[in-house]
This record gives structure tokens, C-alpha cells and sequence, in this order.
């Protein structure tokens, strides 16, 4: 069931309806949500439900053992830390497992036997679906398991908790990635129905809607026709593509992360922020806070820094800025054009973090004025440049269309006039709205004071642009294949 | 929870009204469209048919059976209810709601091709119900068709909205009666893309085919199974051609109804009664028209002095 159909836009009403009605009952609002959570996954495969419940089954149990571990006499510390350590390691393996066969098994299969092709192994390769979103809900079930190790969080005792926590429906197929210190514990406690969240919730998805159908799917038919016959357009006409695709991944992606975090804020369940106007960035270590945040982070904690991050020698920096990065790459699924695309960040981010520049632009670009000066524009759309040629890589199908595509934009006439698509003018109003609500959690964030008979018409006008104005099919959400 | 619970539905409200007066606007707008199919929808749905003899089939029917001549051999009113695209269930389905509105025929000519019975339907058959969705009796024939969903059903203007695409297929189809004379000159394009086709046929499609034929019987109309003019060199791609007119045969015997088979008539081998392979073009159809009347009237079928 995806947010943009009609499928959901029953389900979520009654959920919400029966949700409030179990208020008083915690645990058996938890249920509702664990059974309505299951029940909205199982609606794309109902064999990918044993998937999330054995992952689920698999964290929730290696917390307990890590602390019938910790609470055993009979062992010292250092061996009680062992086996918390082999615990949460064999945790780790069997999910990572879980995920590399789903979704990297013929992908390594077909690469090894492109090296050797003498070698007639296709009976290797074997017909898998790939679980919607096993890499979400895996590293949320993982890092549930590592921050019980690093006693960050008490491992629950609440089973139905644990499993809302990790199926939880908004954030299930395409995040944002969550941490058990941020949503476990809100599902351990009771939730009241809190007016101005649900509003802002509402405004919320309506914007992630907005993105979604209108900026994202209309991007989609011009990026499309574009790269199904890139011979026949000029390089003008190709950049355009290019950047029109750098909108429709955002708009699709933060789109999503709206639409979910919003939802959730129906259910009194608070999100993290997904995305903070990363194509407003001044550099691209600027841009690597800014996007994807949940799976970023999730890296940074999980991989960076106990690899050491930044606080080793020159060398070991450098291991640590491409594993994260190939990671990161490969992460986005089982193609070389990921992988190289990892790369290809990794080598813009290096000179920044070995100069000790990766943190100079932490705060808002022209956070206290209206309009950035011409160093923070310059800084932007340079930043915005390197990000669009990294995306040209990541929509490739191939390293070797990725190469034609950026040949091609600047052997085919980059300064001959390009078809200027319609989806423009929904990028410019992306832009406007993003820019000037840049402080704001998304773009319809409004406080309640503000004049209704201004606030009303805006809602209005989007509401009417998400039906009137969206392409006459559905476009699938991009991030829903990783 | 009580004041959320009302601005949410009130928005709704608000939102959901200008889809309305967007529907109920659209419908009547492609109901005064004066080209196909919205001509002959309308036809159907105001009951304005008048005929007793109708013409079902695909898009061969469509462009085939000119019910000027029909009309004017046979001294008898004749209607074409040919759809573009469409097999055997959307053509049964135009025929049942046909009959909702009309005064059943006396005759019915069915168009079989080598595609008829398969349960295939095309979405294009959904924008020729676009704007009568709301009509009980039209509604109640196509709800139970899995080709429209419970959002093009019931959402107002969403259909309008996802079949726009459908626009430019139609815009310069005028009719007569359903009929539609394509002028267009023989162009081999498609026969030489086609690679030999493989008659099928799908029992659900057969049963449905019977059950119809059982329907007719019952309600007195003389069903008459037509295989009209397919251009000879498509017609050999057709690998197992003649299993295809076998069966129509067989079927056609079954009922005790007749079977006419054109496909080695000598319309078939000229090309310049044809635009495709499959579609005979004015000229063939004025052509195959005048034929059919002549057998028709000879072999008894449908005599000319009624």
C-alpha cells in the first residue's frame, strides 16, 4: 500500500479512529499498531511479514540475552561485555545476512562471474523479490541491539512495544531510519491526542504529498522520456533532465519522509527530521547533514565512530570517509553506479574533512536575512552542481550510461536552448516555498496565530494542485526498491 | 480530537466539492461530444438506438459494417456498436447495457477475430463509460468489471483525470450510426512488424461467448457470426488460422446459428480495400457492406422485405 492511493487514504482513518479509541489501554494500542503495521507491509507481499517479524523476533531477543548477560553473577565484567559483544555481534550477522542475500546476493554473483566469464554459473544465480524495505526496518531493528549493548537504552521487556517500534506503518517501507531512544520509549508510555501535532501532522503529509505528486511524479515524466533516448536531445536539454531529477529524488524522497513523519504525528508518535533543505547547502559536507539524516547518522554512529571517525591518523581518515561513503553507496542497492556514486562523494568530502572544513557551515545560510549574499549563492549553486552530476551517476542504469549521459550533455550542445518542461514551474515553487520556510520543519509549517483566511486558501490551493495537477499515474516511490 | 475531527472533515468537504462540479461539468461536456465513442455512447444511454439489427465486434466491426448500406439493402434500421480494441467480455458488456436503454434487436451480426475470446479488456474501454459512471444502469452492468477501480468508480472527477491521455485517440473519429469510415490509404507498417500470431482462446472467454449466445436465443434476437475481411497476408500470419474458423464453426453450429466467413472472400486479397492488415479501409468497408447485405437477403438470414 503506498500513502498516494486510494487504498490509503481509507486506511489511515479508520486506524486513527480505532488508535484514539484504544487510548486509555496502552498495550493494546501498541497491538493495534503492531496488527494494522503488519497488516499495511502485508499488503505488498504477505510473505515479507515473516521477514520483519523474524528480524524483530531476532533484536527484541538478543536484548534480553545481553541482559540476562549483564545481570549473571557468576561471570566477571569483562566476560559479561564478551558475550554482550558476541550477542549483539551474532544479532548483527544474521540481519546483515538476512539483507545481503535478499539484496546482494546476485548482484555479487553476477559481478564475480562477469570477471570470469569461462565460468558457466547462472544455476548460481537464484529468483529473489526484494522485501520492501528490509534496509530501512534492518538497521532499525539493528541499532535497537547496538545501543542496548553500549547501555544507551534498557533493553524492553515489552514485546509488542518492540515490534510497533520496528514496523510501525508511516516510517516502515522508507523511513526515516528511527533509534530505539527516540521511539521505543514513546510507545512505552501513553500518548494523548494533542491538537496542534495532529494539525501540523496533516500539513505536514499535505506538503510531503505535494512534493510527492506534484513536484517528483511530474519530474518523473520529462527525467524519463529524456534518458529513454538521450541521442535525440541536446546537452542543454540533458542538464535540464539532470536537475530535473535531482528534484524529482528529493521531492519523491522528502516527500515520503514528510507524508510518514506527519502521519505519525496523528498517532502522538514524534519522527525525526528526514531532510533540512539540502539543496540549500554550501558545501557538500553541509549537504551530508542535511540529507537523508536518519541513515547518515545512522552510519556515522554505527560505523564512523567506532571505527574511529575523525580522531586517527590522516591515513585511517581516509579508510574511514570511503568505507562509510561505498557503504552508503552500496546501501542504495545492488548496482556499480551506487558504489561509484559512494565514491565520487567520498572523494568531494575528503578535502573538506582533512582540512577540518567539513564543519564550517553549520548553521542556516542566511539565517537571519531574506536573501543569501552572492558568496552563499555562488557557494549553493556550486554545491548544487557537484550533487546534480552525482545524481546523473546514481539514475544511470550502468557506468557506461552514466558516462555517455554526462558526454553527451556537453558533446550534444550545452548552450543550445533546452525544452524547458512543464515540472519547471513546480520546481520554482519548491524552491520559494522550501527557501522561505527554510527555519520551519517543512514548508506548510504555520503557526496557529497566523490569520486563518490566509493559512486556509494555502491548503486549499495545495489540496487542489495535489489532485488537478498530478500525472494521471502513479509514479512508485524511488526509495521503495532500496 | 472533536474540533480536529470537524476542520478535517469540513476540509474534506471543501475539497471534495469542486470535484463534483468538476464531474458533473466534464460528463456532460464528453457526453455532447459529437465524436466516437461518445456519439454512440450517448446513442446507447438515451435510448436512441432504434434498431433491429446491431453490429458487435472489435474495432473491425468499428470500421467495417457501414449501416448506410445495411440499412439501405436490407430496408432495415441497423446501429454499430463496434468498440476500438476490445474482445469479447467489454463487447458483451456494451450489449447488455445497450439493452438497458433499448428495445432489444431482431438481429444481431458478431464480429469474431482471432483475438475475440480472450478475457483480455483494455483500459481504453473504461473512457467509453467515463462520463455515465453515475448512471444506475450503466454502473450497475460494469461494477463488477475488475477493469474500473473503486477510485474510478467512485471518486468524483478522478476518472477524468486519469484518462485525459485518451483525449487525442478520439478527437477526429465522427460516426454514422457507430460506424466509422476510415479513409486512409494501405500502409503495409504494421503487417510488416507482425510477427506470426498464435489464435488462442481462453474457456472463461468461450463461456461467456455461450452464455450470450443463450441470452439472444432466449430473447428471440437471431445471432449471426460474421469472420468479415482480413487482408490475406496478415491473415497467413495467423499460424493457425484455420483452427480459429473451426471453432467459430463449431460454436456457430452448436447454437444453431449461422456462420459467415469472409476471410477468402476476394475483398481479402486486394489491398486497396485496406488501410491495415486487419482493417478494411471506406472504400473495402462500402465494399464488404454491400456483400453482407446480399448474403444476408439471399441466404434468408435477414430478409430484405421485412
Amino acid at each position: 500500500m503506498i500513502f498516494n492511493s486510494f487504498e490509503f487514504l481509507l486506511f489511515l482513518p479508520i486506524i486513527f479512529a480505532i488508535y484514539w479509541l484504544f487510548r486509555k489501554k496502552i498495550k493494546l494500542q501498541n497491538a493495534f499498531v503492531v496488527i494494522a503495521s503488519y497488516f499495511f507491509y502485508g499488503w505488498w507481499d504477505w510473505r515479507f511479514l515473516i521477514l520483519i517479524a523474524f528480524t524483530s523476533a531476532c533484536s527484541f531477543a538478543s536484548g534480553l540475552l545481553i541482559e540476562k548477560v549483564r545481570n549473571c553473577n557468576s561471570l566477571d565484567e569483562h566476560k559479561q561485555n564478551s558475550c554482550a559483544k558476541t550477542i549483539t555481534a551474532a544479532n548483527i550477522i544474521i540481519n546483515l545476512l538476512i539483507l545481503g542475500i535478499f539484496k546482494y546476493y546476485n548482484f555479487f554473483i553476477e559481478s564475480f562471474l562477469s570477471l570470469f566469464p569461462s565460468l558457466n554459473a547462472d544455476k548460481l544465480l537464484i529468483s529473489i523479490i526484494l522485501p520492501v524495505g528490509i534496509s530501512f526496518y534492518t538497521f532499525q531493528a539493528l541499532s535497537y541491539s547496538i545501543d542496548v549493548f553500549r547501555r544507551k537504552i534498557e533493553p524492553t521487556h515489552d514485546i509488542i512495544a518492540f515490534f510497533a517500534y520496528v514496523s510501525f506503518f508511516p516510517q516502515l517501507v522508507a523511513g526515516p531510519i528511527e533509534r530505539a531512544t527516540n521511539l521505543l520509549p514513546q510507545f512505552c508510555k501513553k500518548r494523548n491526542f494533542e491538537y496542534s501535532l495532529a494539525v501540523d501532522g496533516c500539513r505536514q503529509m499535505l506538503w510531503g504529498f505535494f512534493k510527492k505528486m506534484v513536484v517528483a511524479d511530474n519530474c518523473a515524466i520529462f527525467v524519463n522520456t529524456v534518458w529513454n533516448d538521450i541521442p535525440a536531445y541536446n546537452g542543454s536539454t540533458l542538464f535540464m533532465a539532470a536537475i530535473a531529477f535531482t528534484f524529482q529524488i528529493y521531492g519523491d524522497f522528502s516527500g515520503y519522509s514528510d507524508i510518514a513523519i506527519g502521519c505519525a504525528k496523528l498517532f502522538g508518535i514524534r519522527l525525526r527530521r528526514n531532510f533540512n533543505v539540502p539543496y540549500f547547502s554550501r558545501d557538500i559536507a553541509e549537504f551530508w547533514r542535511r540529507w537523508h539524516i536518519s541513515l547518515t547518522t545512522w552510519f556515522r554512529d554505527y560505523l564512523y565512530i567506532p571505527m574511529g571517525g575523525s580522531r586517527v591518523s590522516k591515513a585511517k581518515i581516509i579508510r574511514n570517509t570511503f568505507v562509510i561513503f561505498l557503504v552508503s553507496g552500496l546501501w542504495h542497492g545492488a548496482n556499480w553506479t551506487f558504489i561509484v556514486w559512494g565514491a565520487y562523494h567520498a572523494i568531494l568530502f575528503l578535502p573538506l574533512i582533512l582540512l577540518g572544513k567539513n564543519r564550517k557551515n553549520t548553521n542556516l545560510v542566511a539565517e537571519e536575512r531574506l536573501f543569501p549574499n552572492l558568496k552563499e549563492i555562488g557557494q549553493m549553486l556550486l554545491t548544487f552542481l557537484l550533487v546534480v552530476i552525482g545524481w546523473i551517476i546514481f539514475r544511470a542504469e550502468s557506468i557506461d550510461q552514466a558516462e555517455k549521459y554526462i558526454e553527451a550533455i556537453f558533446t550534444q550542445g550545452l548552450f543550445s536552448i533546452p525544452l524547458v518542461p512543464f515540472c519547471t514551474l513546480y520546481i520554482g515553487i519548491v524552491i520559494i516555498v522550501e527557501w522561505l520556510q527554510r527555519k520551519n520543519e517543512h514548508g506548510l509549517e504555520f503557526k496557529l496565530h497566523i490569520n486563518p483566511w490566509l493559512r486556509y486558501p494555502i491548503y486549499y490551493i495545495v489540496i487542489m494542485m495535489c489532485i488537478f495537477c498530478s500525472p494521471t499515474h502513479n509514479e512508485p516511490f524511488i526509495y521503495f526498491q532500496f | 480530537m472533536r474540533k480536529f475531527l470537524v476542520k478535517t472533515i469540513l476540509i474534506v468537504l471543501f475539497a471534495i466539492t469542486p470535484l463534483v462540479i468538476a464531474d458533473y461539468v466534464s460528463s456532460k461536456n464528453y457526453r455532447n461530444r459529437d465524436h466516437y465513442p461518445f456519439t454512440t455512447m450517448t446513442d446507447i444511454v438515451e435510448g436512441r438506438l432504434n434498431s433491429d439489427l446491431w453490429i458487435l465486434g472489435s474495432s473491425r466491426a468499428l470500421v467495417q459494417y457501414n449501416p448506410r448500406i445495411l440499412d439501405s439493402m436490407l430496408n432495415i434500421s441497423s446501429y454499430n456498436l463496434g468498440m476500438n480494441a476490445q474482445f469479447i467480455v467489454p463487447e458483451i458488456l456494451c450489449y447488455r447495457i445497450a439493452c438497458e436503454y433499448n428495445k432489444k434487436p431482431k438481429y444481431i451480426l458478431l464480429d469474431l477475430m482471432w483475438r475475440s475470446l480472450t478475457m483480455e479488456t483494455a483500459p481504453v474501454s473504461r473512457y467509453f463509460y467515463m462520463p455515465y459512471i453515475f448512471n444506475y444502469k450503466v454502473r450497475r452492468n460494469i461494477c463488477n468489471n475488475n477493469i474500473f477501480s473503486f477510485e474510478y468508480l467512485n471518486v468524483p472527477y478522478y476518472r477524468f483525470h486519469t484518462e485525459k491521455h485518451e483525449e487525442n485517440n478520439y478527437m477526429s473519429c465522427l460516426t454514422y450510426k457507430g460506424f466509422q469510415a476510415r479513409d486512409i490509404p494501405w500502409s503495409s507498417i504494421d503487417l510488416d512488424g507482425l510477427d506470426t500470431i498464435h489464435y488462442h482462446r481462453e474457456p472463461r472467454a468461450i463461456e461467456l461467448l455461450d452464455s450470450f449466445l443463450f441470452d439472444c436465443r432466449k430473447n428471440h434476437i437471431s445471432v449471426i457470426i460474421i469472420h468479415s475481411p482480413f487482408q490475406r497476408y496478415g491473415f497467413e500470419k495467423i499460424h493457425n488460422h484455420n483452427e480459429m474458423l473451426d471453432f467459430y464453426k463449431g460454436i456457430a453450429d452448436r447454437h444453431n446459428i449461422p456462420f459467415l466467413d469472409y476471410s477468402n472472400d476476394p475483398i481479402s486479397f486486394d489491398t486497396l480495400n485496406f488501410y491495415n492488415s486487419m482493417h478494411l479501409n471506406a472504400h473495402g468497408a462500402d465494399l464488404f457492406s454491400a456483400k453482407l447485405a446480399h448474403d444476408l437477403d439471399s441466404l434468408g438470414l435477414i430478409p430484405s422485405k421485412q
